[in-house]
């Protein structure tokens, strides 16, 4: 059930927010609210709910087990056994094919006989809330967490709908406490209101707008690309996913604060990043954060010497790029990630930190639309040739595809919005906004900030109706004529 | 300070929970207990309906799909909001809300097929099976019609857009230049020349004088269907010298504002773009008269039907006719040059079944002199 889905919007999220706050006490309101994101996440993926269950109760009893040998030669073991048991459910459902087909590859070369290739469904989710139980049984191995005897909260923590299908990954250290311990505002609730009308929007209104264009430029013939609708594909795909995939984080927190959550934020405005290393500091946070803590750090220890940690980065990105999608595109974009930032490390960074700072963001960026065409290709053959036309290389006569269709009056200013909304434009000018007011006489600094609360709260409601159109309309399937 | 403004309640903040509250409950509560308004046809396609007899419980177990597909075509005040949304992007972008649907110049509207630049661009060479499927199709009619010793004459019905190119987006008008349908039949004409009628210079021609196509519809208007039958009747008054089209002359034309068509429909704004729709009121009266109109056996069906004509003239040849909505004006002008006229509408257009046996079953009975298959230009684009 997606969120911007009629089916959330008018019907999941409105029964969920009135039953939740009619009931008393966080015990009851815990119980319903894991009854609602059991419903959510098998609303969509029926029975493979079991397989979110299994996750729960696996882990949970993991995490009671590493609790009583903690600190004992016994819990190394069982740690170990949680990893497995989670990354095995990971390896089964996501990487089963993508590893027969390369070992099939591997058995070709050799004269070997091509082993069947298993099609399974990959329920979504899955690489989410599987990394996210892993940081509960880590961390309560790592004593920064207490393991809970109550399972509703290990199965909430796990499953809690708004972050359940598209992350952020939240972290047990970060969220335990609030699960039994959690207050419940006004402000908190109108702050949650506020997120999740900005997410909803980017969304629908920027990013579905962007997808129909660069869904087209993706999908034309490579030869038939000029170089500045392949440019324009790069743009608008990068545009679109990063309004995507923030604007689904921020829904996330959004929903999150209405029930009294506090997730950590998981983009700080990557596009305006000025290397590789910066940009992934600032996008996705929370998985690469998640990356670092549970994988890089182990794998280095205390005193790595500095080539190891290099290789170390690049297997940690090789693994990045597979835990996006187990493709080839994703394997190239995440180990050419990895090596751009070794190699900022070692010295393209002190260079790029030379350059007039205009020419640094551009760097940042063009790495950006680059890795994107990658991450968006379906093939390896694809991503080349969206460079070659990116780079004039291309014999495109644009009779076919030109840039002029691309260009209409609602994607140009989709763009300029997006753009401006990419930038710290906003948060800059409210608190630009704040600071001026807190320097007004004290009896008129609270009608000043009602009143910017106020043009503030104009504005999510205008978002708001946006998107209640734009979705609406997705919905309205005509015809010529009637369809039987 | 930032800090402890966020956890300063204000009215605001309660006044912008609350109404955020209340927002979300107006669409359930309008779809629970708001009027339905059962008229709302302008999809052209049954709405989503729930099995009868079965509990919130096992709908929600058992039907999750049917229960979302109901909620996206019933939740409250969708009719509204897609309604709002159309208006709002037509006016802010000049974009058509539907993607099917490309807004042309001067409130003309034109018909694409899932994206529109996709029928309109230079196409790709015709791919081999559809090409086999039509070829297949249309000897297996001349065929039909040769065993019953009658006189084929296939006619093409030109899509909008390639007789009045002119009113689409600049963007795409060059595209409208091309069309399958003359790569289609410049490869019958290697094979087996079947005897085509290719309207498009014919209503290319007439648009001169009058417009010969609806702005806010896929059909031809009076005027064109009368311009496609003074051509189909003179081709057939090879075989036949002794009937005679009549002319345009034999008509008053009468102007009426009306709803806008089919394409106005699906833009749910048959009241925003409206018709003056040009009909042709003959002078003399009719010599034809309805022997038999029949909707079709099929009683899912809305379209299909058969209709039939007749008049005193048994000199004249009989005819029979399989159409699609194009050929639903050029019946009345027919009908006045055949002793009998046998009807038959298939859905070409909507790529229906080919079942030549069992659509042509009443027609069979007729045995018609001359067999006339319409078909529309834009039923060659189905892919």
């Amino acid at each position: 059930m997606a969120f911007s889905s009629p089916v959330f919007l008018f019907v999941f999220l409105p029964v969920v927010l009135a039953v939740y706050f009619s009931l008393p006490g966080l015990r009851l309101r815990n119980a319903f609210l894991l009854l609602a994101s059991l419903s959510f996440y098998s609303w969509g993926e029926g029975v493979y709910a079991l397989l979110l269950l299994f996750s729960i109760a696996a882990n949970h009893m993991l995490a009671l087990l590493v609790a009583r040998h903690r600190g004992e030669r016994a819990g190394k073991p069982i740690i170990g056994l949680a990893v497995a048991v989670n990354l095995g459910l990971l390896g089964v459902f996501k990487y089963t094919g993508f590893f027969t087909e390369n070992l099939n590859y591997l058995l070709g070369l050799v004269g070997g006989v091509a082993l069947p290739v298993p099609s399974l469904h990959l329920p979504i989710g899955l690489s989410f809330f599987t990394f996210q139980a892993m940081s509960y049984v880590i961390d309560v191995y790592r004593g920064q967490g207490q393991a809970h005897r109550n399972p509703i909260n290990t199965a909430l923590y796990i499953s809690l709908f708004p972050q359940l299908i598209l992350g952020p990954i939240v972290r047990y250290r970060h969220i335990g406490r609030q699960l039994t311990d959690r207050v419940h505002t006004v402000v908190g609730f109108a702050e949650g209101v506020g997120r999740f009308s900005v997410g909803l929007g980017k969304k629908v209104l920027i990013a579905d707008t962007l997808a129909v264009a660069s869904d087209s430029i993706f999908a034309a013939p490579g030869d038939e690309l000029t170089a500045g609708v392949a440019w324009l594909g790069a743009v608008y795909f990068t545009l679109q996913l990063y309004f995507d995939f923030s604007g689904y984080s921020d829904m996330a927190i959004g929903l999150g604060r209405m029930f009294g959550f506090r997730y950590r934020e998981n983009f700080n405005y990557p596009l305006i990043a000025r290397s590789r290393g910066e940009y992934f500091r600032r996008w996705h946070v929370s998985f690469f954060t998640w990356m670092r803590d549970y994988v890089y750090g182990p794998l280095c220890g205390k005193n790595c010497p500095r080539w190891r940690r290099n290789v170390n980065l690049l297997i940690v990105w090789l693994l990045a790029g597979l835990w996006h999608g187990a493709t080839s595109t994703f394997v190239l974009w995440g180990l050419a990630s990895g090596i751009v930032i070794v190699l900022e490390r070692i010295w393209l960074l002190q260079l790029v930190n030379r350059l007039w700072r205009p020419l640094q963001h551009a760097y940042g960026l063009g790495l950006s639309l680059a890795g994107m065409v990658v991450f968006r290709s379906e093939t390896l053959e694809q991503a080349v040739a969206m460079f070659v036309a990116m780079l004039g290389g291309g014999d495109a006569s644009g009779e076919t595809f030109n840039s002029a269709m691309f260009l209409h009056r609602e994607l140009v200013f989709t763009v300029a919005v997006g753009a401006l909304a990419a930038t710290p434009v906003v948060p800059t000018v409210r608190d630009w906004l704040d600071g001026r007011i807190g320097l007004l006489p004290v009896d008129q600094q609270n009608l000043a900030r009602n009143c910017r609360l106020l043009v503030q709260a104009a504005v999510w409601g205008v978002i708001l109706l946006a998107c209640a159109l734009a979705v609406s309309a997705r919905t309205y399937t005509p015809f010529v004529y009637f369809q039987f | 300070m930032k800090r402890r403004n966020e956890e300063k309640k204000s009215n605001v903040h309660v006044a912008i929970a609350g109404v955020f509250l209340a927002a979300l409950w107006v669409s359930p509560l309008q779809g629970l207990f708001g009027f339905v308004d059962e008229d709302w046809k302008m999809e052209e396609r049954r709405l989503a309906s729930l099995p009868e007899d079965e509990g919130v419980v096992s709908l929600v177990v058992n039907h999750r799909a049917l229960l979302a597909d109901y909620v996206r075509d019933h939740f409250g005040l969708r009719r509204t909001l897609i309604r709002w949304h159309h208006r709002a992007k037509l006016r802010l972008f000049g974009r058509s809300p539907v993607s099917e649907l490309i807004i042309g110049e001067d409130g003309w509207l034109f018909l694409g097929e899932k994206d529109p630049l996709d029928d309109l661009r230079p196409m790709t060479p015709l791919p081999g099976y559809l090409f086999e499927s039509w070829e297949q199709r249309l000897h297996e009619v001349s065929r039909w019609a040769d065993e019953r010793g009658a006189r084929l004459v296939i006619v093409i019905a030109p899509s909008k857009q390639s007789v009045y190119a002119e009113y689409l987006p600049e963007r795409v008008r060059s595209f409208a230049e091309s069309s399958r349908v003359d790569e289609m039949l410049s490869r019958l004409a290697e094979q087996d020349p079947l005897d085509v009628v290719n309207l498009r210079p014919v209503l290319r021609a007439a648009k001169r004088n009058h417009r010969t196509y609806y702005r806010t519809d896929t059909h031809w208007n009076d005027i064109g269907a009368h311009a496609a039958y003074v051509e189909i009747v003179n081709r057939i008054a090879e075989w036949f010298p002794r009937i005679r089209p009549k002319p345009l002359s034999d008509f008053r034309i009468a102007r009426t504002n009306q709803p806008g068509g089919d394409l106005a429909r699906m833009l749910a704004m048959t009241e925003v773009y409206r018709e003056e729709n040009l009909r042709l009121k003959t002078v003399s009266p009719r010599l034809a008269r309805r022997v038999g109109i029949r909707p079709s056996r099929d009683e899912t069906s809305r379209v299909r039907r058969e209709i039939s004509f007749e008049q005193e003239n048994s000199d004249l040849p009989r005819a029979a006719m399989f159409h699609d909505s194009f050929g639903q004006l050029l019946i009345p002008f027919l009908a006045e040059n055949f002793s009998r006229l046998d009807c038959r509408l298939v859905g070409h257009a909507l790529g229906a079944s080919w079942n030549l046996d069992e659509d042509a079953e009443t027609i069979d009975t007729s045995q018609p002199d001359v067999v006339i298959w319409e078909i529309a230009e834009r039923a060659f684009e189905r892919r």
